[in-house]
């Protein structure tokens, strides 16, 4: 239950961190490009004076050639809108920038220049590199730059940002720090609920186990009392049909008791994880069980790779094999094969035998109580729910299907 | 003084101490009719003073009986060489085995009344023997289901040692607790040999560095 409940932690928080990241990641997002809007329009302005806001003789109506800006138009018609528009009388104070031209040589020129924060020739190499880009776009951070031709020349534009972009910095940092922190919070949370929310199911667990645990207590004694009175029928007034089926149903509920007992020594037991000689277990245990094969007329197939040896439970993984050839024994039609190899660092251990079922999946046999329809009487569906539970608590894989009259089991380690 | 069968054998006597009432009533019925003569008591005082007084072949004893406690019996039983049957509600395992109450037998609910009686004989066949058998330096007296030097053994573990002992093929299926239960008996005397499962050979006899 410990299990349910981490994995419920796990998800939840999964699902929250990834609420938060799309949430800030929009977020985010529309506030970087704002400002890259906001950018655009001043570069755009800066071209539409040729390079320089100072430079004289600025006539709007004398349009740049410069085709990489469809949306120079709308742009233009915006820059009313903005803080910066050309209509700002003390805007070329605040904005730092620069501009360079190249003719078709690729010799520089200056149009304008005022970033304290970059040296003339550095900013000249700057804008070499730039001249090769086009449109509009990001450089070293908080730059924004602006490419056009005309004619032979180059303009290239950058303006610093960084004042600008650092409300947008702010905003994103804080939201990381936001987000870890919510997600810290969650963790919490998750942690009290899962614990309130769990509780009901818990006691419900616990409730099984303890039932489970009190049929195997105390269905056993008056098992073995029924067991003896009905033998003591038999010899004192003869046997009847009525008390062979008496028989018959004490030795099914013997069984089921018996079956519930290995149910819960896996749970009851403190795992003793010791190194566990698959190789030789599964080996001995078919090499003990050949003979009851035979008698049902069975052929007994094996091919067992040597000194295969996992960490282990050494007494589920031993009744984990007795199991499997239990079930082996009860439902092969003509033949059983028992496989074990390693495999990529895996150990696989495949039992194949001939069924009648039909093809298709059966994961279904591992449930408690579910039996197939070739189940003989006294199955009642606990010792393949065991193998799962063991395969489970050895981080292992196990799978069932039959195929073209033959069941295939196949567990990986 | 034992009483003799209508064809003058003598009737074994068995104590049977249950807390269940219906299960004396079947299983004094039962082993009487297996010509056992049968004292059944439901507390462990009754079997108390009935085992100080009487002498018997065999006693079966549920774990769990009140006021006197199976411990207090058997240990009573082993001083005077009675050997016992513990009935036990739980599985057997290894620790019952080497902590409990070494009796010469354990058998789990539910059960049938065939292994009952198997292990009844098995038990008093042994009792009878007058075998006595040496391995790993452990001189073993089955008739008192003990070394010599007052390890106790239970009757499956005797087995298994015979079986050692003789060198034959040894089979362990569902034997396993008891495999354990001899290893840990031989760690606690020092003995430097453990039962291991040998790949091709089973169940052996072998040096613990080996």
């Amino acid at each position: 239950m410990n299990k349910v409940r981490n994995q419920f932690v796990r998800y939840a928080m999964l699902s929250v961190f990834a609420l938060l990241t799309v949430l800030l990641t929009i977020i985010n997002g529309i506030n970087f490009t704002m400002a890259g809007n906001d950018a655009d329009m001043i570069t755009q302005m800066i071209c539409d004076r040729h390079g320089s806001l100072t430079e004289p003789g600025y006539v709007k109506k004398k349009k740049p050639a410069t085709p990489d800006s469809p949306t120079k138009k709308d742009n233009a018609g915006s820059m009313h809108m903005g803080p910066m528009g050309p209509e700002a009388p003390d805007m070329n104070s605040s904005l730092r920038y620069f501009t360079f031209t190249f003719d078709y040589k690729g010799n520089p020129g200056r149009i304008a220049y005022d970033v304290s924060a970059v040296d003339e020739n550095e900013a000249r190499e700057w804008a070499r590199s730039l001249s090769n880009e086009s449109g509009t776009g990001w450089t070293r951070g908080t730059y924004r730059y602006r490419v056009y031709k005309e004619g032979t020349r180059t303009y290239v534009i950058v303006i610093d940002q960084g004042r600008e972009l650092l409300p947008s910095y702010r905003i994103l940092v804080t939201s990381v720090f936001g987000e870890l922190l919510v997600l810290l919070i969650s963790y919490f949370i998750l942690k009290m609920v899962g614990k309130r929310l769990f509780a009901p199911l818990e006691e419900a667990d616990r409730k099984q186990k303890r039932f489970i645990a009190n049929i195997e207590s105390e269905f056993k004694v008056p098992l073995t009392v029924i067991n003896a009175d009905t033998e003591l029928i038999e010899k004192e007034s003869g046997s009847s049909d009525y008390t062979k089926s008496i028989n018959r149903q004490v030795k099914k509920m013997t069984a089921l008791v018996k079956d519930i007992g290995t149910l819960t020594i896996f749970e009851e037991n403190d795992k003793n994880i010791t190194m566990v000689d698959l190789s030789g277990s599964l080996l001995y245990a078919l090499d003990y069980h050949k003979k009851q094969f035979e008698e049902k007329g069975l052929t007994l197939d094996m091919s067992v790779e040597d000194d295969i040896v996992i960490n282990g439970d050494d007494v589920a993984v031993k009744k984990l094999i007795a199991e499997l050839i239990e079930n082996s024994l009860r439902y092969s039609e003509k033949y059983a094969f028992f496989e074990l190899r390693s495999e990529d660092e895996r150990i696989i251990l495949t039992q194949r035998n001939g069924t009648k079922l039909p093809s298709g999946t059966c994961d279904q046999i591992f449930d408690r109580f579910t039996v197939l329809d070739n189940a003989v009487d006294e199955a009642i569906g606990l010792g393949l729910s065991f193998v799962k539970d063991v395969v489970r608590e050895h981080n292992g894989r196990i799978s069932a299907k039959v195929s073209d009259g033959e069941f295939i089991l196949r567990i990986a380690l | 003084m034992h009483n003799t069968r209508k064809d003058g054998a003598t009737l074994m006597k068995i104590l049977l101490a249950d807390p269940d009432r219906d299960l004396l009533m079947c299983y004094k019925r039962l082993l009487e009719l297996d010509n056992f003569e049968v004292t059944a008591v439901f507390d462990g005082t009754q079997a108390f003073n009935l085992i100080k007084q009487t002498s018997f072949d065999l006693a079966v004893i549920n774990r769990d009986i009140p006021r006197v406690g199976s411990r207090e019996l058997v240990k009573l039983l082993n001083a005077a060489n009675t050997p016992s049957i513990i009935l036990l509600g739980t599985r057997i395992t290894p620790p019952i085995l080497l902590d409990h109450v070494a009796a010469s037998s354990y058998l789990s609910f539910p059960f049938f009344p065939y292994e009952l009686r198997q292990r009844i004989s098995d038990i008093l066949k042994k009792k009878e023997s007058d075998r006595l058998f040496v391995i790993e330096d452990i001189e073993i007296e089955p008739s008192k289901f003990r070394s010599t030097d007052g390890t106790c053994f239970t009757n499956e573990e005797i087995d298994i040692l015979t079986e050692l002992q003789q060198g034959g093929a040894f089979e362990a299926h569902k034997r396993r607790m008891y495999i354990s239960a001899i290893n840990n008996k031989f760690e606690r005397l020092k003995k430097k040999s453990r039962i291991k499962y040998v790949i091709n050979k089973g169940y052996r006899l072998v040096k613990e560095n080996e």
